[in-house]
């Protein structure tokens, strides 16, 4: 199992962000327009704000799923799983990244994983398992409630495939 | 032409000053002397940042009435504690400021 880097993925997920962001500022006329608001989720205390990036959430789900043994990997492009982000919590910014999208309201969080899994395991039981996980991470972690954990199952890494990642892996072509 | 003269009001945004040469050092120690943060984070759009005189500090903003600072917190931390530490060591630093913590990112282990 290889680790994707956290750099692209991060930048990725703030760039898809950006439209996202703008747009739900420009409905949202309540929020205060103050420097950190209308993204993540906040934390109103009387000693200030406490903002919680999508891009966290969205790790703290990656790293949930690939707890689970079982998980190959995570699969599908950012595009492919954005297209599969709706509009479930009301204001929500989405984020996507790497396989795992989600969408981050005030109290609320969606999560929608596109994973890989080995050969061989009961995949039933191991989208429940996932899915116990990334909730009690998520709620845990961050007190967001999560409201829906959807699993997604694109490959199977059969034995002798040593990386479950479907990703094309590009040479870097500036040194 | 006259100038209007609430354009030279100093706008919310503005740092105070050279009070701000003093302030920021001592917060960004306190902040990364935090278990729970792992770095600082110069913000989705690259807002966090303070300038200096020959310098530039990433992940910390003070305004007039707020100290934003932006970190990346260590996996796996609850954020709350993340918040608080966060607040609790920057507030001997900051008297008067409201102190806003966003976290931006995840330090997760390879």
């Amino acid at each position: 199992m290889t680790t994707p880097s956290g750099i692209p993925a991060a930048s990725g997920a703030a760039d898809s962000n950006r439209p996202q962001t703008v747009r739900n500022e420009a409905t949202a006329p309540t929020r205060s327009p103050a420097t950190a608001a209308g993204r993540g989720s906040d934390l109103e205390t009387s000693q200030g704000r406490t903002t919680i990036a999508e891009t966290v959430v969205s790790k703290i789900a990656g790293m949930a799923t690939r707890e689970i043994d079982g998980v190959a990997g995570f699969g599908g492009g950012a595009a492919r799983a954005m297209g599969a982000v709706r509009e479930r919590i009301p204001g929500a910014r989405a984020s996507s990244s790497q396989g795992v999208a989600v969408e981050v309201g005030e109290r609320q969080a969606a999560v929608d994983l596109t994973i890989v899994v080995e050969y061989g395991v009961a995949i039933v039981e191991l989208a429940r398992a996932i899915r116990r996980n990334v909730i009690a991470s998520i709620e845990q972690m961050t007190g967001l409630e999560v409201v829906e954990v959807n699993v997604s199952v694109v490959d199977l890494q059969l034995p002798g495939e040593d990386t479950g990642e479907v990703q094309p892996r590009q040479p870097g072509r500036v040194e | 032409m006259t100038v209007d003269p609430a354009y030279l009001v100093t706008p919310a945004a503005a740092p105070i000053g050279r009070e701000i040469d003093r302030w920021v050092d001592p917060i960004v120690a306190a902040v990364l002397a935090c278990p729970l943060v792992a770095g600082l984070h110069g913000g989705r759009d690259g807002e966090a940042v303070t300038y200096l005189p020959g310098r530039r500090i990433t992940g910390i903003r003070i305004t007039v009435d707020e100290v934003a600072i932006h970190v990346v917190a260590r996996y796996p931390a609850v954020m709350d504690q993340v918040a608080s530490q966060i607040r609790r060591a920057v507030a001997p630093l900051a008297p008067g400021l409201r102190i806003d913590v966003v976290i931006e990112d995840l330090a997760v282990p390879e």
